[in-house]
C-alpha cells in the first residue's frame, strides 16, 4: 500500500490537530457498520448501529443468520445491555458489561474517538499517516488501530475500514455510512 | 383443505434441494426500517444450508452438514460454529428436512393475509432465538418469511425464483477460507457424526 510516514512531523501534526479540533465538536453522529470481534479463538459477526450524543451512547447489534440482536445503551454514568438476558443487565462502564455478558473485548470508549481516526482523550497516541495526511495506523493504550480505507468524499475525511488490534483482541469495522444529526 | 400447513407440505414434498433468491428487510421494534440486504440461496437435505448476501455487501453463510460458516470478506473474517448450536436453528432448514418441523416447532394456521396463507412455527427449544416465524406460502410454495426476535424486531424475507431438486455443485455447501482470513470460533468437525447423504 501507500509509502507511511513513520516519523510524525509537525505540519502532519498540526493536519491531525485541526482534524481533531473539527471532528471533536461534532459530538452527535451515527454510524452503520458490519463488525466483528474476536479474541483469538472465538468472537462473533453482526450489523452495528451506533449513535452518539455527547456523551450518550447507543450501540445496537444485528447478528446474521440467528436475527439475534441486543443493544447497549447509556450515558458517561450508566450502561444498560438489553436482548442478552430475559432482563435489561445494568452496570456503569458498557465494555466491562460486553466483556461479561456477551464475551466482547471492545473498548467502547477509546473507541468513540478512534472510529473517527481522533486519539482518544487518555493516553499518550502514536500515528503514523498515509500520504493523505491521514491517520494510517494509531497506537494507544496498547490497541494497534489500522485505518485501511477512508472516505474521502466526506470533510474532514472518516474511516471507512478500521482495523484494531491488542492480542488477542481484536475488533474489526467495515462502515457503510456516517451520518451527523444537527 | 387448503391450508398453509398443507402448501408447506406440498413445497416440500421430495424436495432434495433447493435455491432461489431472496430480499431480506429488518424492522427495528419502533417499525423503522433497518438493513435491507439481498442475495441468493440454497438447501440441501438433511442439514445444507447456503446464503450469499451480495448487496449491499458482501456476506456468505454456509453449513456443511456439521457446521456453520459466517464468512466477512470485507472483515477478513470467519466465524465457524458447530451445527448444534443456534447458528443452524433457522426456521429455513426444514423445508428440506420436513420432519424436523414437528420435532422442533409447533405450528399453527394463521389464517390469510397479503395475498398468502400463513404458517406460524414457535421454537419447542427451552431458550428460542426468536418468538416466533411465520410462513406466508400461495399456491406454489413457500414466498415470505417473517422472524419476530426477543427484542421485538421483525426481519421480513421475499423468496423468488425457486428452483427445485436442481443438481447443486458439490463445492456449493462446503466452505474454504481464504488465505489470510482469520477463522474465528471452533473449526473441528464435531464427534457426534451427522449423517450428511441419506
Amino acid at each position: 500500500c501507500a509509502p507511511v510516514r513513520l516519523r510524525e512531523d509537525s505540519n502532519l501534526a498540526q493536519a491531525q490537530s485541526a482534524r481533531e479540533a473539527a471532528l471533536g465538536a461534532q459530538s452527535n453522529w451515527t454510524l452503520k457498520a458490519r463488525i466483528a470481534v474476536s479474541n483469538g479463538d472465538d468472537g462473533g459477526s453482526g450489523e452495528l448501529e451506533w449513535q452518539q450524543h455527547g456523551d450518550r451512547y447507543d450501540f445496537t447489534v444485528h447478528a446474521p443468520v440467528t436475527g439475534k440482536t441486543w443493544h447497549l445503551h447509556g450515558d458517561a454514568h450508566e450502561a444498560i445491555l438489553e436482548g442478552v438476558e430475559a432482563m435489561p443487565l445494568v452496570g456503569t462502564d458498557p465494555a466491562e458489561l460486553l466483556r461479561d455478558k456477551v464475551g466482547w473485548i471492545v473498548p467502547l470508549h477509546e473507541l468513540t474517538a478512534w472510529v473517527r481516526a481522533l486519539r482518544a482523550p487518555q493516553g499518550k497516541a502514536q500515528i503514523s499517516y498515509n500520504d493523505h495526511s491521514l491517520p494510517a495506523v494509531l497506537q494507544q493504550s496498547g490497541w494497534t488501530v489500522e485505518y485501511k480505507e477512508y472516505f474521502d468524499t466526506l470533510n474532514p475525511p472518516l474511516p471507512r475500514k478500521v482495523f484494531a488490534a491488542k492480542p488477542p483482541y481484536r475488533v474489526r469495522m467495515v462502515i457503510e455510512r456516517w451520518s451527523f444529526d444537527p | 383443505a387448503d391450508t398453509a400447513r398443507s402448501r408447506m407440505e406440498t413445497f416440500s414434498k421430495d424436495l432434495k434441494s433447493v435455491s432461489g433468491s431472496f430480499t431480506q428487510q429488518v424492522f427495528d421494534n419502533a417499525n423503522h426500517a433497518r438493513d435491507r440486504t439481498s442475495g441468493t440461496l440454497s438447501l440441501q437435505a438433511p442439514r445444507q444450508f447456503r446464503w450469499d448476501t451480495n448487496a449491499p455487501y458482501k456476506q456468505l453463510i454456509v453449513a456443511d452438514g456439521e457446521r456453520v460458516w459466517i464468512y466477512d470478506p470485507d472483515l477478513e473474517q470467519v466465524t465457524v460454529r458447530n451445527l448444534g448450536t443456534e447458528e443452524a436453528h433457522s426456521p429455513l432448514t426444514i423445508l428440506t428436512d420436513l420432519d424436523q418441523l414437528d420435532r422442533q416447532y409447533t405450528t399453527s394456521e394463521q389464517g390469510e393475509h397479503d395475498g398468502y396463507l400463513w404458517l406460524r412455527l414457535k421454537s419447542k427449544d427451552k431458550e428460542p432465538e426468536f418468538e416466533y416465524a411465520d410462513l406466508g406460502l400461495d399456491e406454489r410454495g413457500l414466498k415470505r418469511m417473517v422472524f419476530l426476535d426477543k427484542l421485538g424486531n421483525r426481519t421480513e424475507i421475499v423468496f423468488s425464483d425457486w428452483q427445485r431438486n436442481k443438481k447443486l455443485s458439490a463445492d456449493s455447501f462446503k466452505f474454504v477460507p481464504p488465505k489470510g482470513t482469520d477463522v474465528i470460533g471452533n473449526a473441528e468437525p464435531t464427534s457426534e457424526v451427522f449423517p450428511v447423504k441419506n
